[in-house]
């Protein structure tokens, strides 16, 4: 609704197949949007009523020491090397799955400043690769060339074990990753495959590189025309009854009936929606953060939300991009990594010079 | 591999070992003549001690527990903790395992010889040691019946025994021999062999308790040359008696006390399989966890439960006298040593 056509049918090849676009309004009760069942069909926890274990604490304490230990293992997994390879451009590689944490503000070296979003990328582990053949997305309409695509499937976020259900966690078992929150799937070029048990770092993406970063808005819940849609709704006084918050007219006479999609009171949020074009200014490599201009990704700070590389025409990277992932020594580039036009906090303050 | 499921004992020889013999074809056309032939003279023995009553007398039972104290008038040498629990309250006779009575340990369907006090113990009671033990006991008796029934007609299948019960060794065991001494079994039939344990506990087959004399257990036994050797020794230690249990039609020697029924078995699982050496044979020791009903755990906790019991579990192994054989001690002897322990 908000976008173009041209940009619809680009972003059709990077988008997660969870993506909704429709508005779909339901009188009378909480919007619980349409979840597609993933391709594992059961549950992921275990129900509250069997999660009561009654165990001592003592048991509690063995079995949290055990998952440590068991944490411990999976990240000295040797996992095969990866071999550079050469990025085209229109060859997508695999995203990233990051916490927003927060807003910052950021200056550059003339004293502009930039209003950034903080995104860490939390645990993020290959834990299967589907080849194209392989790969049977859901819907199959927005995604053309699926067949020449592979899907990546990333988990992120720590999991206590203690909650999941077996059939989850065999999910994991192929991989040797210990079991995580949340499995998303990237649909990739081929060349972009990463092995099994690799994990992606804030060094995947480039200082000066532009990003999409999709998230799911806050939950405003059922709300009025005004907030929802903007409408002005009636004057306040002027003799005006029960008229101040109202939508006014619904249709007029052509058709004799109320267009499809018509504005109306409904559950306002709880969508996903993508920002597109985010620059990066700053990479933090120890705490894997990456800085994003504004302030407009959806969801609350605490969420999470899926990164891309950016689709929009005007905004491709001048330099091939790290493909398929950062394969360089870490340990020669500086801890934060800012843009050359960022003003780092150590330096010098900004002076201006008096105006003549 | 699925060759060596289902058994049938007609001839079974062992070369390599010293003190066993080449037995003569058995009497029987099937294996399952073995069974209901072992189950009749079992009923027969049980119904002649029944007769053998006479005149019923009335014993005094002192309850002590939840929902109230009580005393009860109930006959000699006939009711059981059981019928004791009938007379109390419903939800006793769903949750409970085991009976203590006079401060011992005793089957909750065994017969009640005098007046007594009488405490009925159940998995989440706060005294659950012996119930523990009890459980883990039943265990490896329910996965000897298990075991007869799973194996095919020429795997030669013969059960030896299980040994003491000891939940820190971290299975409960039964070891048994194969005509075949070369089994090596795929996780899949540890796992089948899992569920038809789950299978037999769901049939929910109460527990009883017989003693015997050595003349008769030998009869029924006569086909297991194992059994036949041990039973000189354990009668010799209990004034020529022999305790017998039975659930459902498997019947097996053991001094301990077994749960009420098997129903309290909910999961259980068969981590792994070792070859060991125990007096002079070659046997199969099979190994496995379970949990009580009622008890969820995790699968991640459950499975840090099963990787442990994959270690060989040594008990009953060790040449010193003190580690026996569970049918080698008195029960009553086994209740004070844990009380000794705690």
């Amino acid at each position: 609704m908000f976008l173009s056509k041209t940009i619809k049918t680009v972003l059709g090849t990077s988008i997660i197949n969870d993506v909704r676009y429709t508005q779909v309004c339901f009188h009378r009760f909480k919007f619980i949007p349409k979840l597609r069942v993933p391709e594992w069909h059961f549950r992921v926890e275990r129900r509250a009523k069997d999660r009561d274990d009654n165990l001592t604490e003592r048991n509690k304490r063995f079995i949290n020491e055990m998952s440590k230990k068991d944490h411990e293992k999976a990240s000295l997994l040797k996992v095969p090397t990866v071999e550079p390879k050469e990025w085209k451009k229109g060859m997508i590689r695999c995203g990233i799955v990051a916490k927003k944490l927060g807003y910052y503000p950021l200056w550059t070296k003339d004293g502009t400043r930039i209003c950034t979003t903080v995104l860490q990328i939390i645990e993020n582990h290959v834990i299967k690769y589907a080849p194209p053949g392989e790969f049977n997305p859901t819907m199959r309409k927005r995604l053309g060339n699926y067949n020449k695509k592979g899907c990546l499937y990333i988990g992120s976020g720590e999991a206590d074990p203690n909650r999941l259900t077996a059939n989850y966690m065999g999910l994991f078992k192929e991989s040797g990753v210990m079991p995580t929150q949340r499995i998303t799937r990237f649909i990739i070029h081929p060349d972009a495959a990463l092995p099994i048990g690799t994990s992606i770092n804030a060094l995947h993406y480039r200082v000066g590189d532009y990003v999409d970063v999709l998230g799911k808005t806050v939950d405003q819940g059922w709300q009025g025309v005004i907030k929802r849609w903007g409408f002005k709704g009636g004057p306040a006084t002027h003799g005006t009854t029960k008229n101040h918050r109202r939508g006014g007219s619904l249709a007029s006479g052509i058709k004799s009936r109320i267009w499809k999609g018509k504005k109306m009171p409904g559950n306002m949020g709880n969508r996903w929606r993508t920002l597109r074009g985010l620059k990066i200014w700053r990479i933090n490599r120890k705490e894997n953060c990456i800085w994003v201009s504004g302030r407009a990704i959806a969801g609350a700070p605490g969420s999470l939300v899926y990164i891309y590389d950016t689709v929009l025409p005007l905004r491709q990277p001048k330099e091939p991009l790290h493909f398929p992932t950062f394969l360089g020594d870490e340990s020669k580039l500086p801890e934060d990594i800012y843009e050359e036009t960022i003003h780092k906090f150590g330096d010098l303050t900004i002076t201006f010079e008096p105006e003549k | 591999m699925a060759a060596h499921l289902r058994a049938n004992i007609f001839r079974y020889r062992l070369s390599n070992s010293g003190l066993l013999v080449a037995i003569q074809k058995c009497g029987f056309s099937s294996s399952e003549s073995v069974i209901e032939y072992r189950n009749r003279l079992f009923d027969e023995e049980k119904k002649r001690q029944r007769d053998n009553i006479g005149r019923i007398e009335k014993i005094e039972v002192r309850y002590i527990g939840v929902p109230k104290n009580e005393t009860l008038i109930v006959n000699k040498d006939i009711s059981t903790p059981y019928n004791c629990a009938q007379h109390i309250s419903e939800s006793l006779l769903r949750i409970s395992a085991v009976a203590v009575v006079n401060g011992h340990q005793w089957d909750l369907h065994r017969p009640l010889k005098e007046s007594c006090t009488l405490q009925l113990v159940n998995f989440r009671s706060k005294d659950t040691i012996g119930v523990n033990q009890a459980f883990w006991r039943t265990c490896s008796f329910v996965l000897g019946g298990v075991l007869e029934t799973v194996f095919k007609d020429d795997s030669g299948i013969y059960l030896h025994s299980f040994p003491k019960p000891d939940i820190k060794s971290g299975s409960f065991t039964y070891d048994f021999a194969l005509k075949n001494q070369n089994w090596e079994p795929s996780p899949t039939e540890l796992k089948a062999i899992g569920i038809e344990m789950c299978n037999f506990a769901a049939q929910n087959d109460k527990i009883e308790r017989l003693d015997v004399s050595h003349d008769i257990a030998l009869e029924m036994f006569k086909t297991n040359p194992f059994k036949r050797e041990q039973l000189p020794n354990i009668s010799n230690q209990n004034n020529g008696i022999i305790t017998l249990y039975r659930a459902g039609k498997h019947i097996d020697i053991s001094k301990g006390t077994m749960i009420g029924s098997t129903q309290f078995i909910r999961k259980a699982r068969i981590a792994s399989v070792h070859k060991i050496l125990k007096d002079d044979s070659e046997l199969y020791r099979i190994q496995g966890i379970a949990l009580p009903t009622g008890f969820t755990l995790s699968t991640y906790a459950f499975n840090i439960l099963s990787d442990r019991a994959k270690k060989l579990n040594t008990i009953g192994l060790q040449q010193n006298s003190s580690e026996k054989n569970d049918n080698q001690e008195h029960p009553e002897e086994s209740t004070s040593k844990m009380k000794q322990r705690i």
